[in-house]
């Protein structure tokens, strides 16, 4: 897996490491398209927590270890932070849950489910079908659901779902259990620039270019507005202020680089 | 890095110097803005975007460097070349501006407001104002045309501002944190209805703006900093 002496590729790499009394597992994960594993970085470990206080942590896609694992897309965490650098806010509904959800209204095919979930939360980012019925088998396994039998639906799935009492439980809890604010303050471009620093490479240019990828999607989501129902406009807005402040952010550190570079080169 | 051409641009900035005693706001700027672009102008407070506004719309004249101004059908001029009387004669014909408080005329009323240009630049009455409520209707404020700004909300009052900043068809419009004073709802419908209105006429349009949500209804932005532009931007000859 590359130069395992690097922090910088470590920061890129697709790799879960996870802390094991001061051990690094490796640990085979999916994460969107991208597999890996790795060896281990204790000297890449022991930079970041001095820095961050923690590792990083890809997300592992549409929660395989259950319904309360983390959310779809490419988002990274470092430690118990995440961060939504790399889909620069894509949606970060949490699939299961939210299939879950939409199934305690009424009992449903698969089918019918994927083009609901599709309508309301799928904007760019529509959910493939066999991520759905891999969902709903898990959701079967973990007894949140269960089959109804062999009814005909609109589609070529043609089982019928209903949710359990333990299932409405789980979406009861889903809906008011708060999520994390200010999940992002620990970010991948964070350690970034940070490594860029260290590394004496130009961080100023780093933030420059993701700004720009930033007013990018700010441009995209701005579009997808125009002539959008109001679910859709509201959604658009969620991204564009979490982009926004991101933007602060990067704005913000650009004008204190000289700063940061003196506090890590005393550090 | 964004490669800009100068061929289809209206203008053009060389070497921008501008200063304020010792203070060095602009560091020999170079910018060109395409025929009917919208263009985000970002930066820190002090940066010198509000100055390079300035100089691109003829307000100031720059102490080095040159703006050209290529209006279509007609020859291109030097603007940081012409005298005074007729740069303001330019900003009326060929300009618009809307800034962060309206600023509009307390003593008259919506319609007249919006009519200015236009009788300024010598249209009559009754068709200055049959203009004017025209476009104030498209902006959403039927029947507000008598009302005095003092009795409009900060969002409608901001519409008149545009209303009047578009009413004589400019060719470029320069906006200074054009919806900077407005909550987000009232920023989004401005906008909205600012942007409607330019991209139907090809308005050119040079924002200054704070707010990246704002520079999103931008084709594209640059950023200014110290007085020059940010890195990823670069002009061809």
């Amino acid at each position: 897996m590359g130069d395992s002496s690097s922090p910088a590729l470590f920061l890129q790499s697709s790799a879960r490491l996870e802390p094991d009394g001061g051990q690094l597992r490796t640990r085979r994960f999916h994460s969107g398209n991208r597999h890996g594993t790795v060896e281990g970085y204790a000297e890449s470990k022991k930079l970041l927590r001095k820095f961050f206080g923690a590792v990083p942590v890809p997300d592992q896609g549409l929660d395989p270890g259950g319904i309360t694992g983390p959310r779809h897309g490419r988002i990274c965490h470092i430690g118990s932070w995440r961060c939504g650098m790399h889909s620069v806010y894509r949606w970060g509904v949490n699939n299961s849950l939210a299939l879950l959800g939409l199934l305690s209204r009424q009992p449903s095919y698969g089918y019918d489910l994927k083009h609901s979930y599709d309508r309301y939360f799928g904007t760019g980012k529509a959910l493939a079908f066999g991520q759905v019925y891999s969902t709903l088998a898990r959701m079967v396994r973990d007894e949140l659901i269960r089959a109804l039998g062999g009814e005909t639906g609109s589609g070529p799935d043609r089982k019928k779902y209903e949710i359990t009492s333990a299932g409405q439980v789980k979406v009861h809890e889903w809906l008011f259990t708060p999520d994390v604010p200010s999940e992002s303050l620990q970010s991948n471009l964070f350690a970034k620039t940070v490594i860029a620093l260290l590394l004496d490479d130009d961080a100023d240019r780093l933030l420059d270019v993701q700004r720009s990828e930033h007013m990018t999607r700010m441009r995209e989501l701005t579009r997808l507005k125009k002539d959008a129902d109001l679910m859709q406009v509201l959604m658009c807005d969620h991204g564009l202020f979490h982009i926004e402040a991101d933007l602060r952010w990067i704005d913000l550190t650009g004008a204190r680089l000289t700063q940061l570079k003196k506090e890590l080169q005393s550090a | 890095m964004s490669t800009i051409s100068t061929t289809s641009s209206v203008l053009s900035a060389r070497g921008l110097h501008h200063s304020f005693g010792q203070t060095k706001a602009l560091r020999g700027i170079d910018l060109d803005v395409q025929r009917g672009e919208v263009l985000a102008v970002m930066g820190p407070s002090g940066s010198g975007k509000s100055t390079l506004l300035h100089c691109l719309a003829g307000v100031l004249v720059p102490d080095g460097g040159s703006v050209t101004y290529r209006p279509a059908g007609r020859s291109p001029m030097e603007t940081s070349a012409l005298g005074e009387p007729k740069r303001a004669r330019l900003r009326l014909t060929d300009f618009g501006f809307v800034f962060q408080f309206g600023q509009l005329l307390p003593e008259l009323t919506a319609a007249d407001n919006v009519s200015l240009p236009l009788l300024l630049a010598g249209t009559r009455r009754p068709e200055a104002l049959r203009r004017s409520t025209e476009l104030l209707e498209r902006l959403g404020l039927n029947g507000m045309g008598t009302k005095l700004p003092g009795e409009l909300s900060g969002g409608q009052a901001q519409r008149v501002a545009v209303a009047r900043a578009l009413v004589a068809s400019p060719a470029v419009l320069f906006a200074d944190e054009p919806t900077g004073s407005l909550d987000s709802l009232a920023s989004e419908n401005v906008l909205t209805l600012l942007l409607e209105l330019v991209r139907e006429a090809g308005t050119t349009v040079v924002m200054i703006t704070h707010d990246a949500r704002t520079a999103a209804y931008a084709d594209r932005e640059v950023i200014v900093r110290d007085g020059g532009l940010g890195a990823g931007y670069r002009v061809t000859a």
